[in-house]
């Protein structure tokens, strides 16, 4: 997985800087969105366990 | 041991994730800025300080991309002052990528940079100590009015064009005065790797006037482009381990959140000593590498996140044992 990671973007950086840029910034962006939204779907968990059966 | 190919050099996994999430507790439960901690810690482990620069840059886009997201920040965005902030920001931060790049090709980014983190650190020492032996609210009120006749001061400055606040149309203030700061704060995150947010959010509340809500999803914007932009620079420069990124993004963020619910169970203010005395001896691990003392600055910087993360977690633990008897007693 990490030698997967590396090659990824050492061989993008190889070809091109500016493709290599604009993937690392993606992949980056990417994994903010997904930790974002996994903490959000947590904490929306977390408020809806603390509710009482038929609070609404 | 993980090999990073941009540095060419091997770095421990596990310290780097127990860097990460130790610097996460302890920020995220203090609500202090983490990059203070986390370059001194990365470059403690064996990453060279242009890098550790970069790659801190690099997490910061994404820790301002999941706290756009996490907490819906475009909803209560003050657009003009973002943007203005922004882009200057996005500028002073190329100009700090220029004096780092010309550090590096002296071979001078490591000691310039480290003595500037140390004077940083005793500062944030100084101050905190200061407010420690101070306590009375005349000595609070005194200082909080000093701030403001420095801001007022500088909000007088008058030279076209003049902008007006959306929403507090009775402010205004020169659009060169932004544009200034901007490109100071920018510098500073584009040449130390530091996210800025310790200046930018006292001028959007005081200076601005905009409401503490507004001010922080204002500051998300404008980290998302100003680190936007470094990210471009140095990763285009080659300057960013990409793996390093992801790790402290996961990492940190994870720790982030651990502080934050710690902060539930256990008073922040009971444990101001400790953060006084934990960043006093960062800040001495620091001179000590400074000094070619690598070990006792490992043992300084790697431990002191460490101790302050396991004082939390205990003084937390027996916060939550406390609230759990007490909901005990009353239930029966």
């Amino acid at each position: 997985m990490i030698d997967f990671i590396n090659e990824f973007f050492t061989s993008t950086y190889a070809y091109n800087k500016f493709f290599y840029v604009i993937r690392l910034m993606s992949v980056i962006t990417l994994a903010g969105i997904a930790l974002g939204l996994t903490g959000r779907l947590l904490s929306g968990l977390k408020k809806n366990k603390l509710k009482k059966p038929g609070e609404g | 041991m993980l090999y990073l190919p941009f540095a060419d050099i091997m770095i421990s996994f596990q310290a780097l994730v127990l860097a990460g999430l130790f610097a996460g507790v302890v920020a995220g439960f203090f609500g202090i800025s983490g990059s203070l901690l986390l370059t001194p810690l990365v470059n403690i482990l064996g990453l060279p300080m242009t890098f550790t620069v970069g790659t801190n840059l690099t997490y910061f886009f994404g820790q301002s991309v999941l706290t756009s997201i996490k907490n819906n920040a475009f909803r209560n965005i003050d657009w003009k002052s973002g943007f203005i902030l922004g882009a200057s920001g996005a500028g002073g931060a190329y100009l700090g990528k220029i004096l780092t790049m010309t550090l590096e090709r002296m071979a001078l980014t490591g000691p310039v940079l480290r003595s500037i983190y140390a004077l940083l650190l005793l500062g944030v020492v100084f101050i905190m100590a200061i407010d420690r032996f101070h306590t009375g609210s005349n000595y609070l009120i005194s200082r909080y009015a000093r701030i403001s006749a420095i801001l007022e001061k500088i909000r007088d400055i008058r030279i076209a064009p003049i902008i007006r606040m959306p929403n507090n149309w009775e402010r205004s203030i020169s659009l060169w005065t932004l544009l200034i700061f901007g490109l100071i704060c920018g510098f500073l995150t584009g040449a130390l790797g530091l996210s800025g947010s310790f200046i930018r959010l006292p001028f959007l509340v005081l200076m601005l006037g905009l409401p503490v809500l507004t001010a922080l999803c204002t500051e998300v914007l404008i980290m998302l482009i100003t680190t936007g932009a470094c990210t471009a620079f140095y990763a285009g420069s080659g300057y960013v381990e990409p793996l390093v990124a992801l790790l402290l993004l996961f990492c940190a963020s994870t720790g982030s959140k651990l502080g934050f619910m710690a902060n539930r169970y256990t008073n922040r203010g009971s444990l101001k000593m400790p953060l006084l005395l934990g960043l006093g001896a960062f800040t001495c691990g620091i001179i000590t590498q400074q000094l070619h003392h690598p070990n006792v600055a490992f043992i300084l910087i790697f431990f002191t996140p460490l101790t302050l993360t396991l004082h939390i977690t205990c003084s937390a633990a027996r916060g939550y044992w406390r609230s759990k008897k007490f909901c005990n007693v009353f239930q029966v």
